[in-house]
């Protein structure tokens, strides 16, 4: 060995050093960066003289695949909750003061002491007001849901085409390692990138990775559905401006195919919006509807062999009684004009019977002690009739019962979500610290290594220097 | 006579020990020369015939050496096409006038037309890949100049694919009217995948593959060509199926059984795809279809690889590797004879014996290192203190000849 060729491995000495440095450097800067990956500068010896430095970057498939799966189903979740909430909050309002199931039963109360005192139309005209807050909750609950459905519809517009985005993202990333891959140059910061990019893929979607040669990686949805592979592959929605009652919302397609929301549980924001929008909408809208067919039936006029005929509450379809779920007749539900005194109706219509006619009148001989009409209406508000299935709650109660039920029936689910989303919440969040813990930066591990570096840093330098020391005594002798 | 014979004999040894000097300066100025290899002086001495009785000084001749098989310490640098010998051999190298000669300096660098040219205006020689030279001989005919493409590689149709994976067990069964291939309007499918192929032109297609549940462990594959999607995707295709094939499943194995043969499609334009299917399986409740598929698009070129043999390999962007040229290596029976020419090349003569031109990383030859330079053979330390053995000797030399000056004036002024 000769004193130039010590000088040249001082040399290669040095600048391993400090490469390792830089990668330390890197996983510092980096440290509190939750898509970043520990990077390790590996020294290998080649020939004398030379030392190369290759990078290795931290991996944990399986970790990293448990952590996008939890992220897909917190997302799915938080989404659910937070949509049930404001639901409840826009349908039946602070401690559900605004309910259809309060508007009823305060319309029952007004309808007693009514029977109370059958005389007093004044007392008649108590029940006309109460029945009108009752189609006030229920119209506005129509609107309320509808405004939701469509907002939801604008929110899921939005989770697609930031879908898209990512997904072109994805491609970019995706060929760059690939091709970095096959020429072998360092792609720990687009593997990074990549990470990062399926995670917030998978807070839209549940998907599933698979790996193929030279690092690239295909992506399907938890249903087999192709997501990307080479390319992406598009996501198509077609938003709708506005909802009635009964409307389908239209479709979101991965590559073609559908997707469906799902029940009760889900993955992926966009799965919780569909089941927003279809399922929990549709559902709701559906109970109001109900509620409306059941109290226009319960106050009908009834005098066989005369066919029902609607009393207090009217609809459009008038003077007939609706027999099954009729879509959106909680938005065209209202008071029957006949007995309205602001419309010149007569209240006590409802006492005597006979507001679609002669035959109804019940109170044939105008006695104004007559409650028995009122007494059986008040009745019929508890008795059990049948409700469509398709409402998701018990199919025969009564409308007082029914109306209670359903908001029972929403209380369950946000319930049932918001536990749910703290579940997922949590899992997602120990399955993102499994992951750190074991790719992420451990800041004492660095600082340690650096002091070893530095340490080798210096022994080089002070080698460079002793050889020009003896170089420079050769010199002198010159 | 002998005083004068002396003086001679004294300047002969000056001359040797300036010739020394020379030759280490030269190694001082050359010491950071890649592939430079340093020159050494050797004495031998004149002797005059003597007869015994008194003695004629005879002189000393100088040869100079040059260390040529001495190989220099590697560094390694950061381009691809920096190139060292780890072993004996040479890079054959020709000027721009087509003269060949061999060098060991590797620091190539592509000129306007793709050559590689060293620092000292060589161009680099091979032999396209896939040509064997004849062992021991030197064909310089078949030796070009290595060019890097700069075009692009044309892009390849795809032939194969495969579809690995899982289908569900125990999914509904698509009634025979509503299967995808018959391709009508109700028409479903169990499982839709898809999978990228290109065609010869490099366009890329997109097939629409659909698994369907035709009963119990039996399923249909139907593939269409997306193109031929209904508005807004799906059924029904404008034109029919590409191809259809029916798997059965074992229902304890899940396994496919029996065997089928992969799915040959032809698509329009008459490009043939087969698809294997054979490795799929019938588990679970989750599918889980991955696709892949040979073909790329065309795509320019993205780096230059050569490897240990030297085989120089054009590395395109989709991956691609196309091996264009083997780097050979001469050799010669006696490296250090031979004549050093200017810019760090040698070319062989009667004493070095002839070339031999082989690939890399055979015999002695040695393989050759991208990405890594050979430092000059010279140690400074070495250079300095013969610099100063020279110059004491030189000194010495003076110093007889001025013994011999004054000795020849004692002489002419014996006579007054």
């Amino acid at each position: 060995m000769s004193l130039s060729s010590a000088l040249s491995i001082a040399q290669s000495a040095l600048l391993s050093t400090s490469r390792q440095t830089s990668v330390v450097t890197r996983n510092v800067a980096d440290a509190s960066n939750p898509d970043y990956a520990r990077r390790t500068g590996v020294v290998v010896s080649t020939a004398p003289g030379a030392r190369m430095v290759t990078i290795q970057r931290a991996v944990d498939q399986q970790l990293f695949r448990q952590n996008i799966i939890a992220i897909s189903a917190w997302s799915g979740q938080s989404t659910l909750a937070g949509g049930l909430d404001r639901l409840q909050l826009a349908v039946n309002g602070v401690d559900n003061a605004s309910s259809a199931s309060t508007a009823i039963g305060k319309l029952h109360n007004a309808l007693q002491l009514y029977a109370t005192t059958p005389s007093n139309p004044n007392v008649g005209a108590t029940v006309v007001d109460a029945a009108k807050q009752a189609i006030r909750s229920l119209n506005d609950g129509t609107q309320a849901i509808q405004a939701f459905r469509a907002e939801t519809d604008t929110q899921i517009a939005a989770s697609v085409s930031e879908l898209n985005q990512l997904l072109a993202q994805f491609e970019d990333v995706n060929k760059t390692i690939v091709s970095g891959t096959r020429t072998g140059s360092d792609v720990s910061d687009a593997l990074d990138k990549r990470d990062a990019l399926l995670k917030r893929i998978a807070a839209h979607v549940p998907v599933t990775t698979h790996m193929r040669a030279d690092n690239d990686m295909v992506i399907t949805t938890t249903n087999g559905i192709t997501m990307f592979e080479t390319v992406a592959r598009p996501v198509s929605f077609a938003p709708s401006a506005a909802y009635s009652p009964g409307m389908a919302g239209s479709t979101v397609y991965i590559d073609n195919v559908p997707v469906s929301g799902g029940a009760n549980e889900a993955s992926g924001k966009l799965a919780g919006l569909l089941q927003l929008r279809d399922t929990t909408g549709a559902t709701m809208q559906a109970q109001l509807d109900e509620i409306a067919r059941g109290l226009i039936s319960a106050f009908a006029e009834s005098a066989p062999p005369l066919p029902d005929a609607a009393g207090l509450f009217t609809w459009n379809g008038a003077p007939g009684v609706p027999a099954n779920l009729v879509n959106g007749l909680a938005g065209r539900i209202s008071v029957n004009a006949a007995f309205d005194p602001e419309r010149g109706g007569n209240v006590t219509l409802l006492r005597d019977g006979g507001a679609n006619g002669a035959g109804y009148v019940a109170n044939a001989a105008g006695t104004a002690s007559f409650s028995d009409r009122l007494i059986a209406l008040g009745d019929r508000l508890d008795q059990p009739m049948a409700f469509s299935p398709a409402a998701g709650i018990a199919a025969s109660s009564s409308v007082t019962a029914y109306s209670a039920s359903a908001i029972g029936w929403l209380d369950h689910a946000r319930q049932q979500a918001t536990t749910q989303a703290d579940t997922k919440e949590a899992l997602a969040s120990r399955t993102a610290e499994a992951l750190s813990n074991a790719t992420g930066v451990n800041i004492d591990a660095e600082m340690s290594l650096m002091l070893d570096l530095e340490h080798t840093y210096q022994a080089s330098a002070r080698l460079l220097t002793t050889v020009d020391e003896m170089l420079k005594t050769l010199l002198n002798a010159v | 006579m002998s005083l004068y014979g002396m003086m001679r004999t004294s300047v002969s040894g000056m001359a040797a020990q300036s010739s020394k000097l020379a030759t280490t300066a030269d190694n001082i100025a050359n010491s950071d020369t890649t592939g430079y290899k340093r020159a050494s002086t050797e004495f031998s001495s004149m002797v005059m015939p003597n007869t015994g009785r008194s003695y004629t000084s005879g002189g000393v001749t100088t040869t100079v050496i040059n260390s040529i098989s001495h190989q220099g310490i590697h560094k390694y640098t950061t381009s691809a096409l920096d190139l060292a010998v780890d072993g004996n051999g040479f890079f054959v190298v020709q000027d721009p006038g087509g003269t060949k000669v061999l060098t060991r300096a590797g620091a190539f660098v592509p000129d306007g037309q793709g050559r590689l040219v060293n620092a000292a205006g060589f161009q680099l020689m091979a032999y396209p890949y896939g040509f064997t030279p004849a062992a021991g001989s030197a064909d310089y005919g078949s030796l070009v100049p290595v060019a890097v493409p700069q075009g692009e590689i044309p892009a390849k149709a795809t032939t194969e694919g495969a579809f690995q994976g899982s289908v569900p067990a125990g999914a509904t069964p698509v009634p025979a009217a509503n299967l995808p291939s018959a391709n009508g309007v109700t028409a479903q499918s169990t499982v839709s995948s898809s999978l990228v192929i290109y065609d010869a032109q490099g366009t890329q297609r997109i097939l629409d593959v659909h698994f369907t549940n035709t009963g119990a462990g039996t399923w249909e594959v139907a593939v269409f060509d997306r193109a031929d999607a209904a508005p807004g995707g799906g059924f029904p295709y404008s034109s029919g199926p590409l191809g259809t094939a029916n798997l059965t499943f074992d229902p304890v194995t899940g396994a496919i059984d029996p065997a089928v043969a992969p799915l040959s499609l032809s698509l329009p334009g008459g490009q043939a795809v087969d698809l294997d299917f054979s490795r799929m399986t019938e588990t679970g409740t989750q599918p889980s279809v991955v696709q892949n598929a040979d073909g790329y698009a065309g795509s320019a070129i993205e780096k230059v690889e050569i490897s240990k043999d030297g085989i120089v390999s054009a590395i395109y962007g989709n991956g691609t590797i196309e091996k264009l040229f083997a780097i050979p290596l001469a050799e010669v029976p006696s490296p250090d004879r031979l004549t050093v020419l200017p810019g760090n090349v040698f070319a062989a003569n009667g004493e070095s014996g002839d070339v031999s031109i082989g690939l890399a990383n055979q015999k002695t030859r040695g393989a050759i290192i991208s990405g890594a330079l050979e430092n000059s053979n010279v140690d400074i330390a070495e250079e300095l203190t013969d610099m100063i053995a020279a110059q004491r000797s030189y000194t010495a030399n003076s110093k007889v000849f001025q013994t011999g000056s004054e000795l020849m004036d004692v002489l002419v002024n014996l006579k007054r």
